[in-house]
């Protein structure tokens, strides 16, 4: 009884339902449905959601950049400094030298403003100073300390020999010859969906190692620096006869003390620098 | 009681709002045990890691006490900053992780910053 009761609500149910479906002709209400806008929000909701798939799409594309050409000096020079931190040592305990002053005086003196530095002091004496390039015009001044002690190097002397890395870092010549082949393809382009090509960081790497400890810079850019020095300082004969003094120093010291042999294949030579200096001897 | 609970938790977490937040701008740095980079490091952060200041005293010249997920320490004012920076980290993700630093490596990092003298020359 109980089942025959359950067929006949059921029964009862499917037939009310199919008369309601029948009663609504669709096609009368076509109209209402399109003024209603809501085929006008579907529309809206879709372009908003592919907008939004595009978005993230982007973002995500975002997310396998390369470091632009910017970004990758001031992080590949950090890079270096910390891959070669046991040789440098440039963690040890160094006194204040508190250079702030005499480099903001020296500096401004020949017109430099505004520029930011960073100096960094290193107990290795294979490479007496050294500028590493950073941002544009801007980099790690790199001092050795057992150089600046031996030489007992004033406060000013120091400055001298920041600026002369200054202008190197100006000509670019470091830049220019540890530069890796693809870097200009490479820096800020994409490897999403690729391997990641970490060779331009080796290769750079490489060259910062081989161009400091072995290679150095050329007799030309060594003319080309002290002519620049020369053309600085000769306003200011103070200064222009401190920093020959200074080369006389080091040109010394290069050839008397073998910890610092290397100088000149670094930076050749402080004897020819003197010449390039030395006034021309006129010929009566 | 429940009152009082809630009370506490309320109380708690305004403590909580009522420290200041500050965000790490360098790429690197530690987190020392007093205010000296000659003192033991805690812990090394990443750049934007979020520290909560404890306390900003003019006799700590130039640090923070600042409070690093368990860890109480010291970190230099400098590499803090109130908005959260855009580092090179977060710029580029995929490639910082490929490049795989050990331990010792982001050591050295956060420790090239403390020993880099920063400065700018004066414009006139």
């Amino acid at each position: 009884m109980k089942y025959l009761i359950l067929i006949f609500i059921f029964f009862s149910f499917h037939t009310l339902a199919d008369d309601e479906v029948k009663m609504i002709d669709f096609n009368e209400i076509k109209d209402v449905l399109k003024e209603d806008g809501l085929l006008k929000e579907v529309i809206k909701k879709r372009k908003r959601k592919a907008k939004v798939k595009k978005i993230k799409k982007k973002l995500t594309k975002k997310l396998y950049d390369y470091p632009s050409e910017d970004d990758f000096w001031p992080f590949i020079s950090e890079l270096w400094l910390i891959k070669n931190a046991a040789q440098l040592k440039w963690d040890s305990d160094f006194p204040e030298y508190g250079l702030d002053n005499s480099l903001n005086k020296l500096f401004s003196s020949l017109g430099y403003y505004g520029k930011k530095y960073q100096i960094l002091l290193i107990d290795n004496p294979s490479i007496p100073h050294f500028a590493l390039p950073t941002n544009k015009n801007e980099g790690i001044f790199l001092i050795s300390v057992p150089f600046a002690r031996t030489l007992d190097l004033s406060k000013l002397e120091i400055c001298l020999l920041i600026l002369e890395d200054f202008l190197r870092l100006e000509t670019q010549f470091f830049k220019d010859k540890i530069t890796p082949k693809d870097f200009k393809k490479w820096a800020g382009s994409n490897f999403e969906e690729k391997k990641v090509n970490l060779s331009v960081v080796e290769e750079s790497l490489k060259n910062y190692q081989e161009f400091i400890f072995e290679k150095g810079f050329s007799f030309k850019n060594q003319f080309e620096v002290t002519k620049q020095m020369d053309l600085l300082l000769k306003n200011q004969p103070k200064l222009w006869n401190q920093y020959v003094r200074m080369l006389n120093k080091i040109d010394r010291l290069i050839k008397s003390n073998n910890l610092f042999k290397r100088y000149s294949q670094l930076y050749p030579s402080p004897e020819m620098q003197i010449k390039w200096l030395s006034p021309k001897k006129k010929v009566l | 009681m429940k009152s009082l609970v809630l009370l506490a938790s309320m109380t708690f977490s305004l403590s909580l709002l009522a420290k200041e937040v500050l965000y790490l701008n360098t790429l690197f740095a530690h987190v020392y045990e007093s205010p000296s980079v000659n003192s033991a490091s805690l812990t090394a952060i990443q750049c934007a890691h979020p520290v909560r200041i404890l306390s900003k005293n003019k006799d700590l010249k130039g640090w923070h006490q600042v409070g690093v997920a368990d860890h109480k320490g010291f970190i230099n004012q400098g590499y803090l900053s109130k908005s959260k920076p855009v580092c090179f980290q977060e710029k580029y993700p995929r490639f910082f992780d490929k490049l795989n630093l050990d331990l010792s490596q982001i050591y050295y990092w956060a420790r090239l910053n403390d020993k880099i003298v920063k400065g700018e020359l004066i414009t006139p």
